[in-house]
């Protein structure tokens, strides 16, 4: 598997810098999540019934993980048996090699893609260009940035973090016969129009996939707008690509899956169009003559072989914890670095990417537990981020197995020999005593500023008399009142 | 490539399970809310969920679907149809004074298909009271492209086909022992908040989504 870095050149902390200055992108996020929550909490009025599915939404994904490799081994023998290819990638690499391999061997030139963050994940589209392909992204927010050459800031809604004035803009530099308007209706129809002559010629089309059903061999795809339907379709080829840990057992399995999906995603009761695709065309009925799916790995198998951080896998990216994260909300998507961004990025990302290249998203967190607590499977983020933590500071024992690339990325002597200090004094009553004192004691030699700490905070000044000291003093001062009054009253 | 990633991929999985025990159904905790509604609550529970993400409903009969919809195409000023000439849809609609096109044979004819047909009529096997959705099994006369490509989609559906659920109905109509082709819901026109979250109808699908319901 070949190391990623992120896709920006700005390091972390600059990035966050960066986003946390620009007062209009502060603006569109706080009002995009707010909208956000407010759906999905108007579309779940009945807790008790939410935490029953919600419940029921865990157990599924947790079954489907136990058995996962004879999950797939299913599918794959029901795909096949239905008529859809199967490919296995290891890495990013591969799986897009297979899509070229797939499109050269058709003499495919144009592209049209419905949505699909896996292939974010492999920079399919980078790729192809170099091989002489052109891709054309059909879901509006995937087209607004592929116009403006950006990447996708939030899962399910790609292009949240761009303005209508800036969409406009765009459309009128861009698209034939587009003048500058304001006017959503007609800023969509004009996409529309143009990409509806893409789908028209397209010689492949390729989509992610939200739910694989074992059971009877069924890709899922779940959308609003039609752009997966029409790449699903139109084109003669259709390729599939998804991550491996998408499948589920049974198609019972599905209708609780959907609704947490939807309802978590964006309040609504089921989206416009629900996409069951379980076989190439037949006769006259229409489709594609051909459909492949490509199955990813790109670190995928690292956090299974973990009882606790296989839970990761049991996402089904709708999106709901980085809506509700007071770090995300206030950053957006873009700071974080990576295709998957806020708390499900920060738990994803170290495996996909290595601990080395995304150290600092474990950190990225206050640990609040929003996240968690709208979560439509339960996965304990924040359980899994402390996790990370701790073996991002933790170096491999001799013999040890690594249970992700990268332990020990942020492990440095002085934060060691820190906390090592610590321990002593905090388990030691005379060391820690001494240490008191002393701190009270040389209070005014505090410096003022303690790197990292006081870039953002004020230094902390030690009061006068330690808490032990004030409460000793205090039962002082209780027993000699009542002994006085012992005293008077006899 | 291929077979080898498959694999590692496999042999990678197998051992991160360990001697770890796979989860049986039974074992499942938790539970979806189920719903046994009566016919006519079924009918209103669809309507109105189907209404309030822009669907339009019009309530007629066995007998006087066919002259809804002339109506209907008449009010937009549209008299081009695209209409399966095998199915009940064209055939009660051959006498009418619209101009049908038939949909067999669509794939023959792309480009009519994307930049003229205006609307299609199409029927549906069954919908879904909770989310308000029709269930399309796209064949050789309704190929899959017809409720997909032309603005307007109209939709022929019995009321004693809704079912309350999509559990409900995946039961009930067998699914889980074969699926076909591909099985569509479709709960509303094609629509985007993608731009500024202002909801935009008529994205890459039918602007236009109107359920003759038939009672
Ligand atoms: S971690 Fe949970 S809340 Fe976040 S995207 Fe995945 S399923 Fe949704």
């Amino acid at each position: 598997m070949s190391e990623q870095i992120p896709l920006h050149d700005l390091g972390f902390d600059q990035r966050v810098e960066r986003d946390l200055n620009n007062p209009a992108l502060r603006t569109n996020f706080r009002e995009a999540m707010d909208f956000l929550m407010d759906k999905r909490s108007s579309s779940f009025t009945d807790d008790v019934k939410l935490q029953e599915l919600r419940t029921l939404g865990a157990s599924i994904r947790k079954r489907a993980l136990s058995k996962l490799p004879d999950l797939l081994e299913q599918l794959e023998a029901k795909l096949k048996e239905n008529g859809i290819r199967v490919h296995w990638a290891e890495s990013s690499e591969e799986a897009n090699q297979t899509v070229l391999d797939i499109a050269q061997h058709h003499g495919a030139k144009t592209m049209i893609k419905g949505k699909s963050m896996v292939s974010e994940e492999t920079e399919l589209n980078e790729f192809l260009e170099k091989k002489g392909i052109h891709p054309v992204e059909a879901d509006m927010g995937e087209y607004i940035l592929q116009l403006a050459e950006e990447k996708p800031s939030h899962i399910v809604m790609p292009a949240i973090h761009k303005s209508k004035e800036a969409i406009a803009e765009l459309f009128e530099q861009n698209l034939d016969d587009c003048e500058y308007t304001e006017n959503v209706d007609a800023l969509i129809q004009a996409a529309r129009k143009e990409l509806r002559k893409q789908f028209h010629s397209a010689d492949i089309g390729l989509t992610g996939v939200n739910f694989m059903v074992a059971e009877t061999g069924s890709l899922v795809l779940v959308e609003n707008e039609g752009n997966g339907r029409l790449a699903t379709t139109v084109p003669k080829v259709h390729i599939a690509m998804t991550g491996i840990e998408k499948v589920i057992e049974h198609l019972d399995d599905l209708p609780p899956l959907l609704t947490l999906l939807t309802n978590s995603a964006t309040g609504q009761p089921i989206t416009t169009y629900v996409n069951m695709i379980s076989s190439p065309r037949k006769g006259d009925e229409g489709g594609p003559e051909e459909v492949h799916l490509v199955l990813l790995d790109n670190g995928r198998t690292i956090p299974f072989a973990d009882e606790e951080m296989r839970q990761t896998l049991q996402c089904i990216r709708c999106a709901a914890c980085m809506n509700h994260c007071p770090v995300y909300t206030r950053l957006g998507g873009h700071a974080y670095g990576t295709t998957y961004p806020g708390p499900i990025g920060s738990i994803l990302s170290p495996h996909l990417l290595g601990l080395e290249a995304t150290k600092d998203l474990p950190s990225a967190s206050s640990l609040c537990g929003a996240c968690s607590e709208v979560c439509p499977v339960k996965i304990p983020i924040p359980d899994l981020l402390r996790r990370l933590r701790h073996e991002g500071v933790r170096k491999l024992k001799k013999d040890e197995d690594p249970v992700i690339r990268g332990h020990g990325a942020k492990y440095t002597h002085t934060e060691k020999a820190a906390w090592g200090s610590w321990s002593k004094l905090y388990s030691s009553p005379a060391l820690y005593r001494t240490f008191a004192l002393s701190a009270t004691l040389l209070r005014g030699l505090t410096p003022s500023k303690m790197k990292g700490w006081t870039d953002y905070r004020t230094s902390p000044k030690p009061a006068s008399k330690s808490l032990h000291s004030l409460v000793k003093n205090y039962r002082k001062e209780q027993e000699q009142s009542r002994n006085k009054e012992a005293g008077g009253s006899q | 490539m291929s077979i080898e990633a498959r694999s590692n991929i496999l042999s990678r999985l197998r051992a991160g399970l360990g001697d770890s025990q796979p989860i049986d159904q039974s074992q499942d905790s938790g539970s979806a809310a189920s719903y046994q509604w009566s016919q006519t609550e079924k009918v209103d529970r669809f309507i109105n969920v189907i209404s309030s993400v822009n669907g339009e409903v019009h309530r007629t009969s066995e007998q006087g679907w066919p002259e809804a919809v002339e109506h209907i195409l008449k009010d937009k000023k549209i008299n081009q149809l695209l209409v399966s000439s095998q199915k009940e849809t064209g055939q009660k609609l051959a006498s009418r004074s619209l101009e049908l096109i038939s949909s067999e044979k669509l794939n023959d004819h792309k480009d009519k298909l994307f930049f003229s047909i205006p609307a299609a009529l199409t029927t549906c096997r069954s919908a879904i009271a909770e989310t308000g959705s029709l269930v399309l099994w796209p064949d050789e006369q309704e190929p899959r492209s017809m409720s997909l490509v032309p603005p307007v989609h109209l939709v022929l559906l019995k009321a004693e086909d809704i079912h309350n659920t999509l559990a409900e109905t995946i039961h009930a109509e067998g699914w889980s022992s074969g699926m076909p082709t591909n099985v569509l819901l479709v709960s509303g026109p094609s629509k985007t908040a993608d731009i500024a979250r202002i909801l935009a109808y008529g994205a890459h699908g039918p602007k236009e989504l109107i359920i003759l319901l038939v009672e």
